[in-house]
């Protein structure tokens, strides 16, 4: 890091990316196009980091199961409730031929049995039972349980880490901003809207997409700007960064005068219970002011805040706005390909008018959100050409910049208690 | 199919009717801005009066005409975003057909 970007630039007294002690150079495409830095990501990035999987809730008894395909980590993952209530992976595969055993992505069962060959499991892992097993040469069924993954769960995350004897804990490795972000309360977190896609992009640039708020007023021209930029901020700058080590967050900008347009009147029908503030929200239910009433929620206590995006390393966004939370993963499939997932959790409306409101706020995302994505393709084909070797971020990008810098660290650190600086 | 009282758009539920949010999103990008401003204009002259019928039933155990109503409420929605913010039945700049799933919506009839 050069130390000497830290002093003051002209015109960038208030710079996110100075604060943080950034570099404000352009940056190398090589981690958006280059299978051999791909190579180093699964390796020091994917295979030394926890990772985030799901929430508690989708596993909510004894037996309930998740199965996450982990491409980046040639890992097919089961995530199980124990009868303990406690939550443990397994790679989800076979002990006998390495058969792949739950083909379901969810469900609940008492124990897991292989098809091939009726192999069964029970839920911590052990194996139970063999067919014919005493024609199997000097046997020891204590040894054949499933290969457990070391897990721990976060305010009600689930992370995995790869590593056979992870050389960080969960706590260690979110530090500051797990702690941070201790308390908050995750209302609706039992049902979401969920999209998913498969894009030709590496997974940072649809990351980046989702980092920043300078394209809002550009490609969300008609869906975004009016309510997220005004006169006053016609680029839609963020009005706040923060990092903590690998992770970081930003807070985007409200147009506090917004206000569906006389015309809107299917919108105006939407939202015709609701203040002007909740206008872009699929819900206004109590618990959401209790998570918006907590001091980590727009920690600057801006009037003219919309939402929070934390970019957690590597791959997950866990964002809050006036409707309550929402995540994105980012799952990499190969150096140029990429497994989005996008869920925004609601409770299953109680009444017509919250379930016509949330349809109207499913609807405009499935716009805002093919305009985002859409593009990420074009950027990775622009990438590509090699027309260019450097892309430029300005301040308010300064999300990005942070997370290249520290997947360049942990490439480069022998250990993870390296890059985060343990 | 639709309560009584609501003869008039009747001819709207073979085409917009369908079960989830995704095909209320694709039965609208398919469809021309004329055919997406008649329903709008019809739905929501009567928009009042169905939120009304609507509102007489538990929204997890409506009458097979009342869903019908409530369905053909929540395509308006899609019309909506098409004539009051996007100004086309999709947006020009971005992929169509695309290759966004929507694996879980809102519920009911997501």
């Amino acid at each position: 890091m050069n130390i000497e970007t830290k002093s003051p630039v002209p015109g960038f007294d208030d710079s996110y990316t100075l604060a943080l002690g950034l570099d404000t150079g352009p940056l190398s495409t090589d981690p958006y196009i280059s299978p051999a830095h791909y190579e180093l990501e699964r390796e020091r990035v994917f295979g030394r980091a926890w990772l985030a999987m799901g929430r508690e809730e989708q596993v909510p008894e004894s037996g309930s199961y998740i199965v996450r395909e982990l491409e980046v980590c040639n890992a097919s993952v089961l995530i199980v409730r124990q009868k303990s209530g406690g939550i443990q992976a397994f790679h989800n595969v076979c002990s006998h031929r390495q058969n792949l055993i739950m083909n379901s992505s969810e469900g609940r069962a008492p124990r897991f049995t292989c098809r091939y060959h009726s192999w069964t499991f029970g839920t911590d892992g052990a194996l139970l039972s063999v067919p014919d097993e005493r024609r199997f040469f000097d046997f020891d069924k204590k040894k054949c349980g499933l290969t457990p993954i070391a897990t721990e769960v976060w305010q009600g995350w689930i992370f995995i880490n790869m590593q056979s004897e992870p050389e960080v804990s969960l706590a260690e490795f979110l530090g500051d901003f797990g702690k941070f972000y201790t308390g908050v309360p995750f209302p609706g977190s039992g049902h979401s809207l969920k999209f998913e896609a498969n894009l030709d992009a590496n997974w940072k640039v649809i990351s980046d997409a989702f980092a920043e708020s300078y394209h809002v007023p550009s490609i969300h021209n008609k869906t975004l700007r009016p309510a997220f930029s005004n006169a006053s901020n016609p680029f839609a700058r963020p009005i706040r960064a923060s990092a903590w080590g690998p992770h970081s967050a930003y807070s985007a900008f409200a147009n506090l005068e917004y206000a569906p347009p006389e015309n809107a009147l299917g919108e105006r029908l939407a939202y015709r219970n609701m203040g002007a503030n909740n206008i872009i929200s699929p819900s206004g239910a109590n618990e959401i002011d209790k998570l918006l009433g907590h001091p980590s929620i727009n920690p600057n206590n801006s009037a003219e805040w919309c939402s929070d995006a934390n970019v957690i390393f590597p791959n997950f966004h866990l964002d809050v706005s006036f409707g309550g939370f929402f995540i994105h993963h980012f799952w990499p499939t190969s150096h140029r390909s990429t497994r989005w997932v996008a869920e925004y959790f609601m409770e299953p409306a109680a009444d017509f008018q919250t379930r016509l409101q949330q349809e109207y706020y499913a609807i405009r995302n499935i716009e805002v959100l093919l305009e985002d994505i859409g593009n990420t393709e074009r950027v990775q084909k622009g990438m590509e050409t090699r027309a260019k070797r450097n892309i430029y971020l300005q301040d308010g990008e300064v999300i990005i910049r942070n997370l290249l810098h520290h997947i360049d660290r942990w490439i480069k650190a022998d250990s993870a208690r390296e890059a985060l600086d343990l | 199919m639709l309560p009584p009282g609501f003869e008039t758009i009747e001819k709207y539920v073979g085409y917009w009717d369908v079960p989830t949010t995704s095909e209320r999103w694709e039965r609208r990008a398919a469809a021309s801005m004329d055919e997406i401003r008649a329903f709008y204009d019809d739905m929501l002259a009567h928009a009042d009066q169905a939120l009304d019928v609507i509102a007489l039933h538990d929204i997890n155990a409506m009458p097979d005409d009342v869903a019908t109503l409530a369905r053909l409420m929540l395509a308006l929605m899609s019309a909506a975003v098409a004539i009051e913010v996007v100004g086309a039945p999709r947006d020009p700049y971005s992929p169509y057909p695309h290759s966004v799933r929507v694996l879980r919506g809102p519920s009911p009839w997501g």
